[in-house]
C-alpha cells in the first residue's frame, strides 16, 4: 500500500482534531509576524486591561496594554520549541543510550541503567527547576533542563525494547546464517527498536508543552518581555479577579496545543503499533 | 566420511530453578548425505544438542560444556565466535521451529534470503538478488521474481519456512540442521516442507539433522534415528531398524502412542494407543539410575535399573540402546 493511503486509513476523528490543532499552532509559530496585528511587546498603557471584544483588540489587552491576540500568536514559538525540541533531542540521546545499554555488555548496561535509575528517582518538576536554576533562566536552558528530564525514561524504554528484540527468532535465525554482531545490531535491532521508542516519545510532546509552560510559569523559561504562554499565565495571575482573560486565554492555548499533541501522539502510537 | 562427530557432549545450563543437565554424554556422528533424526519430547535436550553444534546458545546460560563436536575435523566447541560466524550459514545451515517470527518484519524477504550470499560468497547486491529469485524458485515459491520484493507478512507460514530454508541453504552448506521445522505448520504444509528438505538434501548432497518430537515426521525422512530422553540418547539405530524392532521401552512407548492408519506395525497392530504413564524426571535433580525406570513397565525395584545407570550398548550391529530391559532380551511373557 502507498504510504499516504496507509496513514489516512488509520485516521479517526480525534486524530483529525489533534492534527488540526497542531497544524494551526505550527502555522501561528511560523507566520507570527504576518498574522499578528500588533507588535506583541509594544505596550500601550492608555489601553491596558481592555476586555475581549474591544474594537481593534478582539481578545483584549494585558496590564501593559499589549494586544493579547498578538502575544498568543507569538507565544506559539516558545510553546512549540518547549514541546518538540526536548523530546527530539532526548529521543536521540536516549535511543543511543538504550541501544548501548541493551545490546552492549553487562558492565555498560549496569552503569547506564543505575544512572538512569537515579535520574528517574528525582521528580521531573524538581529536576527541571534544579537544572534550569543551575544554568540560569532562558529558553535554551529550559530546553536543556527538559531534555535532561526526558533522557532517562526514553533510554529505559529503548533498552527494554532492544533486550526483547535480542531474543527474537529472527535475530537467532540471522545468527544461524552467520550474521556478526554489528550486522545484527544495525540491520535487526536499530530499525526495529525505533518504532516502540518513537511510540513512547511522541505522546510526550503534548505533556512537554504543558510541562514547559509550567516551568515558564515559575520564571525559568523565556524572559520578559518576550511573549510566552506560561509566563503570560503568571503575569495575569495577580489581576485574575479584574481581568481574568489575561491569564485564562494563554492557559487555554497551552491546554489546546497540549491536547493537540497528545491526540497526534496517540495516532502515531497506533500507527507504529500496527506496523510492529 | 563423517562430516560431524559428536563425542560425549554434555551441556549444563543455568536456569532459575537450578543447574539443568540439558545434554548428558551424547555421542553420534553424521555421514555425508546422511539424515539423522534426533527425537524426543520437550526438554529432552534435543534442541540444545542441535544448537550446541553451531554454538547458538546464549553463553550466559551455559554453565559447563564438555565433550567434543567435530565438524569436518574442526573442534566447534573450541572455535572462536568469529570462526563460528563464518561457518554458520556457509557450511552449516539452520532452520527453526517458528517461521512466523523467524523473518525480520521490516525487511523484504528477498534481502533476507540474499544476505548470506553477500556475506559468505561476496556476491554483489545485484548478483545476490538475482540468485535469491532462483533460490526461492528452488523452494517452490510461486512467482518468485515478484515475491522476492514482498515483506514477510505477505507470506503464509509455509512460504516463510520455505524462504527460511532457501536462506539456510543459499550457500550450499554441508549440513542443514532443522530444529522442529514443521511443528508450527499444519499437516499438509508439513508434508510439503519435509518433501522439500528431502529434495534439497539429495540435490545438494547435504547432510541433515532433523530435530523433532514427532516420530511420524522422522519416519519418512531419516536414515538414522537418535531417541533422546532426559538429556541422554536412549536408543540410536538406523531408522528402518528402529521402527521395525524398537528395543528401548521408551521408544516402544512412543511408537505405541502414534495413531496410524497403517496398522501393520508390530507395536501398533491390534492395540489401542498406549500412553506412557508418568512424566520425565525433573532435569534439575536427575536420578543417578536409569532415568526412564520410574515410567518403565519392565523395571522393577530389584533390578539393575534402580541401582545403576545403564550404559549405551550395541545390541545389534549399529543398534544402540540404553536399557536393562531391551525388547530383544526380555523373557517372553
Amino acid at each position: 500500500m502507498e504510504i499516504g493511503t496507509r496513514l489516512r486509513a488509520g485516521l479517526r476523528p480525534a486524530d483529525m482534531v489533534g492534527l488540526s490543532l497542531v497544524l494551526v499552532a505550527v502555522a501561528f509559530a511560523v507566520a507570527a509576524p504576518l498574522l499578528a496585528p500588533y507588535d506583541p511587546n509594544q505596550g500601550d498603557l492608555v489601553n491596558s486591561f481592555q476586555p475581549p471584544g474591544t474594537v481593534g483588540h478582539f481578545l483584549g489587552t494585558d496590564e501593559l496594554g499589549r494586544d493579547l491576540w498578538s502575544r498568543l500568536i507569538w507565544g506559539a514559538r516558545p510553546g512549540l520549541v518547549q514541546g518538540v525540541l526536548p523530546v527530539l533531542v532526548a529521543t536521540l540521546v536516549g535511543y543511543v543510550l538504550g541501544i548501548i545499554s541493551g545490546f552492549g555488555g553487562t558492565v555498560g548496561d549496569t552503569i547506564t541503567m543505575r544512572v538512569v535509575d537515579i535520574f528517574i528517582a528525582i521528580p521531573p518538576v524538581l529536576m527541571g527547576i534544579a537544572v534550569a536554576a543551575a544554568l540560569g533562566p532562558g529558553l535554551r536552558n529550559l530546553v536543556i533542563a527538559m531534555t535532561v528530564v526526558l533522557i532517562a525514561p526514553i533510554a529505559r524504554v529503548s533498552r527494554g525494547t532492544v533486550q526483547s528484540l535480542k531474543e527474537r527468532d529472527y535475530v537467532r535465525a540471522a545468527r544461524s546464517l552467520g550474521a556478526p554482531r554489528w550486522f545484527i545490531l544495525l540491520r535487526h535491532i536499530v530499525p526495529n527498536a525505533l518504532g516502540p521508542t518513537l511510540a513512547y516519545a511522541f505522546p510526550l510532546v503534548g505533556i512537554m508543552v504543558v510541562f514547559g509552560a509550567g516551568l515558564s510559569f515559575v520564571g525559568l523559561g523565556v524572559q520578559p518581555p518576550t511573549a510566552d504562554w506560561g509566563r503570560m499565565v503568571n503575569e495575569g495571575r495577580v489581576i485574575l479577579a479584574t481581568a481574568p482573560h489575561v491569564s485564562t486565554l494563554p492557559g487555554l492555548a497551552i491546554f489546546v496545543v497540549g491536547l493537540g499533541f497528545v491526540l497526534v501522539g496517540d495516532w502515531v502510537q497506533r500507527l507504529l503499533a500496527r506496523r510492529g | 566420511m563423517s562430516i560431524l562427530e559428536v563425542d560425549g557432549l554434555s551441556v549444563h545450563l543455568r536456569t532459575r530453578r537450578g543447574l539443568v543437565h540439558a545434554v548428558d554424554d551424547v555421542s553420534f556422528s553424521v555421514e555425508e548425505r546422511e539424515t539423522l533424526a534426533i527425537v524426543g519430547e520437550s526438554g529432552s535436550g534435543k534442541s540444545v544438542t542441535a544448537r550446541s553444534i553451531v554454538g547458538l546458545f546464549p553463553q550466559r546460560l551455559v554453565h559447563r560444556r564438555s565433550g567434543e563436536v567435530r565438524f569436518l575435523g574442526e573442534d566447534m566447541l573450541a572455535a572462536s565466535e568469529s570462526r563460528l560466524t563464518s561457518i554458520r550459514g556457509r557450511q552449516i545451515g539452520m532452520v527453526f521451529q517458528d517461521p512466523m517470527s523467524s523473518l525480520n518484519p521490516v525487511l523484504r524477504v528477498g534481502n533476507q534470503v540474499a544476505e548470506p550470499l553477500r556475506r559468505h560468497l561476496g556476491m554483489s547486491r545485484a548478483e545476490a538478488s538475482a540468485r535469491a529469485v532462483e533460490l526461492l524458485e528452488e523452494v517452490r515459491i510461486p512467482d518468485a521474481s515478484q515475491r522476492v520484493n514482498s515483506y514477510p507478512h505477505e507470506f503464509s507460514g509455509g512460504m516463510r519456512q520455505r524462504a527460511l530454508i532457501a536462506a539456510a541453504t543459499a550457500c550450499r552448506p554441508k549440513l542443514l540442521i532443522a530444529d522442529e521445522p514443521t511443528t508450527a505448520l499444519d499437516v499438509t504444509v508439513e508434508a510439503e516442507i519435509l518433501a522439500l528438505l528431502k529434495n534439497l538434501r539429495s540435490e545438494h548432497a547435504m547432510a541433515l539433522i532433523l530435530v523433532s518430537h514427532d516420530l511420524n515426521v522422522v519416519s519418512n525422512v531419516a536414515d538414522t534415528v537418535a531417541v533422546m530422553y532426559a538429556g541422554q540418547i536412549v536408543e540410536y539405530a538406523p531408522a528402518r531398524e528402529l521402527f521395525a524392532r524398537p528395543e528401548h521401552p521408551y521408544t516402544e512407548g512412543l511408537l505405541g502412542s502414534i495413531p496410524s492408519i497403517d496398522r501393520r506395525h508390530p507395536v501398533v497392530r491390534n492395540q489401542r494407543l498406549t500412553a506412557i504413564p508418568g512424566a520425565p524426571p525433573n532435569a534439575v535433580s536427575l536420578p543417578s539410575t536409569c532415568r526412564f525406570a520410574e515410567r518403565c513397565r519392565y523395571a522393577n525395584p530389584d533390578d539393575a535399573c534402580s541401582s545403576t545407570m545403564p550404559a549405551l550398548r550395541e545390541i545389534r550391529p549399529g543398534h544402540w540402546v540404553r536399557s536393562v530391559h531391551p525388547a530383544g532380551e526380555r523373557a517372553p511373557a
